[in-house]
């Protein structure tokens, strides 16, 4: 019996990014848009979705990504989009694998925007790759502007960040330079929007940007 | 805390790959992650002896090579290291940047223990 050392160099989670894969080259083969909403519990992803369902122009559709409940299904439903609603049973954040099951449930030929809420949490999302487009981080004023410095892979890697609860700010005392030059330090190319969910303020701005990036893939 | 489905990860890749090569058992798996990944080594660890008990890796030690965060500027090609991802090149302040390094999510080698043909 002898110890042998055997040189592997496989990615850890080769299995799931295989999913991905076929993920992102079925959605770029029909020009559909993914875009992967991540941040805290309470962030407003929840809301920053009812608020765009209601005004958007295209067709969207949402994967919502849950520990336990179907509340968030629920919200988006009555929204009158089609939901599909992934249970991660205690599972922090959503992963490839669970996504392509749930992609099977749409009409994918009706539809031009798929959202994925994530499970709420900053840390570990950021690090599975769903087939998306785009990861999109959704923050709130309330959590304290410092937020990008203490969960940089996030902030690093995406295209762009919602800053919800603008309203909030005044109670907050919420320090805006110091979050947004955080943000363009670690991202000088992310898209940089302030919302409201309450009353709807800076939506359009964002239905914006989400309809350029469905533009942008389905340019020829 | 996603180091548990890393974890899960790790054996469900390694555990076949053990039983395909007939190996008795993984003794020493080699690991390389980069700085981006936010794993805490500790709890990787936690998670593995609790995950792997019952495996042909139950003994298996761990060893984590930490990968720092290295970056290209595609526009001048200035390469640096740091502790935080930068968006913006200090030498030109092109946001064109790249990470070229820090990502790492690897299986870099093992040691196993062959199964001889002892007697007895
Ligand atoms: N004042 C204010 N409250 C908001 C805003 N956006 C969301 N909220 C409130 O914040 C709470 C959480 O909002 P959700 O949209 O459920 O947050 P979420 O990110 O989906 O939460 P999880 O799915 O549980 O992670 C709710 O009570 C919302 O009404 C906002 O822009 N301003
Ligand atoms: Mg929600
Ligand atoms: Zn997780
Ligand atoms: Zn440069």
């Amino acid at each position: 019996m002898a110890t042998k050392r055997v040189s592997v160099f496989k990615s850890v989670l080769a299995a799931d990014e295989q999913f991905a894969l076929r993920i992102r080259r079925e959605m770029d083969e029909r020009g559909v848009l993914v875009l992967n909403l991540i941040g805290s519990p309470g962030a407003g992803k929840t809301s920053l979705l009812e608020g765009s369902l209601r005004r958007c122009r295209f067709r969207a559709a949402v994967v919502e990504g849950d520990i336990a409940t179907a509340r968030d299904a629920e919200r988006i439903a009555s929204c009158g989009v089609p939901v599909v609603q992934i249970n991660t049973k205690g599972g922090c954040h959503l992963e490839a694998n669970l996504v392509s099951k749930a992609l099977g449930a749409f009409e994918l030929d009706k539809i031009d925007v798929i959202f994925i809420e994530n499970v709420g949490n900053l840390v570990c999302p950021a690090e599975f790759d769903l087939g998306e487009d785009c990861k999109v981080a959704v923050c709130s004023t309330a959590e304290g502007a410092d937020k990008p410095l203490k969960y940089p892979h996030l902030f690093h890697e995406c295209k762009a960040v919602v800053l919800t609860k603008k309203d909030l700010s005044p109670y907050v005392r919420f320090d805006r330079e110091l979050f947004w030059g955080d943000v363009e330090a670690l991202n000088g190319k992310a898209v940089k929007i302030e919302v409201d969910n309450l009353t709807g303020e800076g939506i359009d701005t964002w239905l914006e940007w989400v309809e350029e990036c469905l533009e942008q893939k389905r340019r020829p | 805390m996603h180091e548990m489905s890393l974890v899960e990860a790790i054996l469900e890749s390694l555990v076949p790959l053990c039983v395909e090569n007939r190996w008795r058992k993984i003794e020493r798996v080699v690991l390389r992650i980069g700085s981006l990944r936010q794993v805490i080594p500790e709890a990787l660890v936690f998670c593995f002896e609790a995950a792997s008990s019952g495996t042909p890796l139950a003994d298996a030690s761990i060893e984590i090579k930490e990968v720092p965060i290295r970056q290209k500027c595609a526009s001048c090609g200035l390469e640096w290291e740091g502790e935080v991802p930068l968006g913006r090149c200090s030498g030109c302040r092109s946001v064109e940047v790249e990470t070229i390094a820090g990502l790492e999510l690897e299986i870099e080698a093992l040691e196993v223990l062959e199964n001889g043909d002892e007697k007895g």
